[in-house]
């Protein structure tokens, strides 16, 4: 038994990324030593080891047996795991990918949420009760960037690769051992998190601006090894899913008959293929200035904070597109099906997608309006920030029209999808003042900034992801979740949601300070009643919790089509064979062929067909 | 679940090895295109630090003498996917190699270069050169190993026959040209503008 | 490319000393040119269409861009 935990691959990988480190800090110290200067330098050994023991990680957890052998000329090991010990191994399949990311973001995303907890304790009083203000910062920091990369990757990382090449018709990814390299290099970005924490953390916050992150404790150094490893499986994650689309849709599924979720895909990874190694390369820099004395932003060299801002925003406003565009596609697709009516407007949705990816990429300095940026910047990218409105505004219509006079069906996943068109609203409103510079000026930093963005992100995207998650588990675990939790959950996260962000909008107004651990006693009400309301919003995931570990492990078996759905993933059994599809369907009609001359759902693979007059 | 099952999951199942190659070469554009970025926020970076001062201490000859060495070395990596595509394996593990040890000489120029440097990482100027020409030589580091592991499959066999089955070499060598053309663009911007 | 001749091979040899001796002039050229011309502004005026010049070159032959766009057996 002993002799078998030793041989699996996490613990092979964990052994030789420890082997990796010791190796080449050892290697460094060597140097230094020769050199006259300290054997151990937190920084420069992070920065020259954590490479190799990454390396030596890939390759224990599988990389080296199955695909690193053809490089050298070898043959590959065939994939052998089996059952439950594919999730926890280098596994090629799609669909085990899809719900190692799925599995390891909701831990993250939960493990955040308590920092969040932790957060509203602290800021239930002025002056401190819980932290210091070290620590609070410490929270903060950790808080944001582990829901940022829980929002980027969940639903990309989770249902994109689950269920993109099933929407598709296709039997896996075009890149699978890229994809399984992928999802293997996000363990090691939450233990260097955990490890910054350890290590007492860093107080820059996600953004992680310099000066401060130039002089700050070595948990940056942590952060930012961190977040360029993510970069990297965000921008090879991206590729895959481009070529897949490309070249790996069933005969007949042409681009306008493409499901929208996966339109939404596609959106979010233009983005993270082209934008997110900006994120990486500002990141770099710092490293560069940390560790090897040059001066991007140091301006005692001569180098600028604000090129940081720049590099920094060109990636990070694109990001929030990543996030919400695969939102947006599952909230659309659960809409139709639960309407039981074809997707409003289709074309006009997916190409207002685009029009969002399009745009993403020059408005990035709305966010430095108070930098002290050269004025002239700002008529420009205020203008340019609104005009994104109008193809959001689009998916809005198109989500309106969709339930217009539709049959609801009122289940967990279409409570939160429409919970998601309200929030979204709300969101989208209250991003106009941060984009007008004149209200900007005094908005920027207060708790109205966090307001919006926890309306568009959690508000938005967290409540797609929600939908996504309840409407796609029957799929996913092949076990029906429990309904009534399901609505508990709901609501409770819904009036949660409300209260704790609504009043943060008043106090963000009256000129109440984000990032700070203690506030005038003015706002002292206000933050007891926010954070009474995060506890009523934090304690809905306990039914969440509950409910998916009891309805995966006990839940009675899902049908293959328990919303008789129309496309293609509803089209195979739950959960779907070992490669997906026997015969490779072919399609000839559009995904929302509901409405039309004959019943239309609950069709056969391949009869999926019939309904195109009922199309948009 | 089976030992059939690598050999499905994934095109290998169900593509052509020509729709297989095509699905190959736009993953490796895409990846350029994303690679690309990076250097051109390093450029970028450059001109915002240091506007278009070079100083006069740079080392104009050993430029030279480095970037016609790299240029050189794209023909050599030409010359071996030509040859592997037609089947000559044996000129394609030749060329690899004389590629690879170009790149080497390279790079031995970088740190020679590195060494002679009059100026230091500390100021704008400085900042940019030693950035820009480190990330260009990782790359060119990585390309070396890329070429001697496509030599390696070569002499296994990967190779043999050409066509579709050069795929292997040719990708690399298209890393190549493409740390190439970056240079193409890194030269002017840090040795010649002033 | 389903041609294994050696003609076909040997054609597409001297493609390539063709497009390096394209390059070794154009670098001969940049490097004259920031030693000749003083100003910044004409430099650059100089510099940047020869640095697209070169590489669309290696995009094009060396790294064959066009195939990716080509008929399916023709990019094979």
């Amino acid at each position: 038994m002993s002799h078998s935990i030793l041989r699996a691959p996490i613990v092979r990988g964990l052994f030789w990324a420890v082997v990796g480190f010791v190796l080449a800090a050892a290697l460094v110290g060597g140097i230094r030593t020769a050199m006259g200067l300290d054997f151990w330098n937190t920084t420069v050994d992070w920065v020259i080891a954590y490479p190799v023991a990454l390396l030596g990680w890939l390759m224990g957890v599988g990389v080296w047996p199955q695909w690193g052998r053809e490089w050298l000329g070898g043959k590959a090991e065939p994939y052998a795991l089996t059952g439950w010990q594919r999730y926890f191994g280098f596994s090629p399949d799609h669909k085990v990918i899809g719900i190692q990311y799925a599995v390891t973001f909701i831990v993250l995303f939960l493990l955040a949420g308590l920092a969040a907890m932790l957060i509203r304790i602290e800021l239930a009083q002025p002056g401190l009760q819980l932290f210091t203000s070290d620590q609070y910062n410490a929270a903060m920091s950790f808080h944001g960037i582990t829901m940022v990369a829980v929002a980027v990757a969940t639903l990309l990382g989770g249902f994109g690769n689950y269920l993109v090449p099933l929407m598709i018709g296709a039997r896996d990814m075009a890149f699978p051992r890229l994809n399984a390299l992928s999802y293997w290099l996000v363990p090691p970005v939450a233990i260097l998190l955990v490890i910054a924490v350890g290590m007492g953390g860093w107080d820059s916050g996600w953004t992680a601006y310099p000066p401060l992150s130039e002089v700050n404790k070595e948990g940056q150094v942590l952060f930012n090894l961190a977040v360029i490893t993510f970069g990297v499986v965000s921008i090879l994650g991206g590729i895959n899913f481009l070529v897949t689309v490309t070249y790996m849709r069933a005969p007949g599924l042409t681009w306008f008959r493409l499901p929208i979720f996966v339109w939404g895909a596609i959106s979010a990874s233009l983005i993270s293929f082209f934008f997110t190694q900006a994120f990486a390369a500002a990141l770099l820099m710092v490293l560069l200035d940390r560790a090897l004395g040059t001066s991007f932003f140091r301006a005692s060299g001569g180098g600028s904070a604000l090129l940081y801002e720049h590099i920094f925003w060109f990636y990070s406003h694109p990001a929030v597109y990543v996030m919400v565009l695969p939102g947006f596609g599952a909230a659309l697709e659960i809409l139709s099906h639960m309407s039981k009516k074809p997707l409003f407007a289709y074309r006009w949705a997916a190409g207002a997608m685009l029009g969002i990816v399009a745009l993403s990429g020059i408005v990035w300095a709305h966010h430095m309006f108070t930098s002290g940026m050269d004025p002239a910047l700002h008529a420009p990218f205020l203008v340019l920030t609104e005009l994104i409105s109008i193809p959001t505004g689009l998916i809005f219509l198109s989500a309106l029209g969709t339930i217009w006079q539709g049959k609801l069906w009122l289940q967990t996943p279409m409570l939160f999808a429409l919970a998601f068109v309200f929030n979204f609203l709300l969101g989208g409103v209250t991003g106009i003042y941060l984009a007008d510079v004149p209200t900007d000026l005094h908005l920027h930093d207060t708790y109205f900034v966090v307001a919006h963005f926890h309306y568009t992100i959690v508000g938005g995207e967290i409540f797609a992801l929600f939908a996504a998650l309840y409407y796609w588990f029957p799929k996913f675990t092949g076990r029906m979740y429990s309904e009534r939790l399901g609505k508990i959950h709901f609501w409770m996260m819904f009036l949660g949601f409300q209260l704790t962000f609504i009043p943060m909008f008043r106090v963000g107004i009256q000129g109440m300070n984000r990032r700070v651990a203690d506030y005038p006693a003015a706002y002292g009400e206000y933050n007891l009643f926010i954070s009474f309301a995060a506890f009523l919003l934090g304690a809905s995931f306990l039914f969440f919790t509950w409910n998916m570990l009891a309805s995966w492990f006990r839940g009675p078996a899902a049908a293959a089509n328990p919303w008789r759905a129309s496309t293609l993933e509803w089209q195979v059994s739950s959960p779907p064979p070992e490669h997906n599809f026997d015969e490779i369907p072919v399609i000839t009609g559009d995904p929302y062929g509901y409405g039309g001359a004959g019943p239309a759902h609950n069709r056969p693979l391949g009869g999926l067909a019939a309904g195109s007059e009922g199309g948009s | 679940m089976t030992a059939a099952h690598s050999t499905v999951h994934g095109a290998e199942g169900h593509a052509s090895p020509a729709r297989l190659l095509r699905m190959n070469r736009m993953g490796l554009w895409l990846f350029f295109a994303s690679d690309a970025l990076v250097f051109a926020l390093l450029l970028s970076a450059r001109f915002y630090l240091d506007g278009l001062h070079t100083p006069p201490e740079v080392k104009q000859i050993l430029g030279l003498v480095m970037t016609s060495i790299l240029l050189l070395s794209s023909l050599t990596a030409y010359r071996a996917e030509t040859a592997i595509e037609h089947g000559n394996i044996a000129r394609g593990r030749s060329m690899l190699l004389l590629t690879a040890v170009m790149g080497s000489v390279f790079l031995a120029g970088v740190v020679m270069e590195w060494m002679l440097a009059e100026f230091s990482p500390g100021d704008g100027y400085g900042t940019a050169f030693f950035s820009m020409t480190g990330m260009h030589a990782g790359h060119v580091a990585s390309g070396v190993l890329l070429l001697l592991m496509a030599r390696r499959q070569a002499s296994a066999g990967k190779f043999d026959g050409g066509g579709t089955r050069a795929w292997g070499a040719s990708g690399i060598v298209m890393y190549w040209h493409f740390v190439d053309v970056v240079w193409v663009f890194f030269y002017p911007v840090l040795y010649l503008i002033h | 490319m389903s041609m294994h001749g050696a003609d076909a091979e040997q054609r597409e040899q001297s493609a390539g000393v063709r497009v390096i001796a394209i390059l070794a002039v154009l670098t001969i050229i940049e490097y004259i040119a920031a030693i000749a011309i003083g100003a910044s502004v004409p430099l650059l005026v100089v510099l940047t269409p020869i640095a697209l010049v070169k590489a669309w070159y290696i995009l094009k032959d060396f790294m064959h861009l066009p195939r990716l766009w080509a008929d399916e057996e023709e990019a094979a």
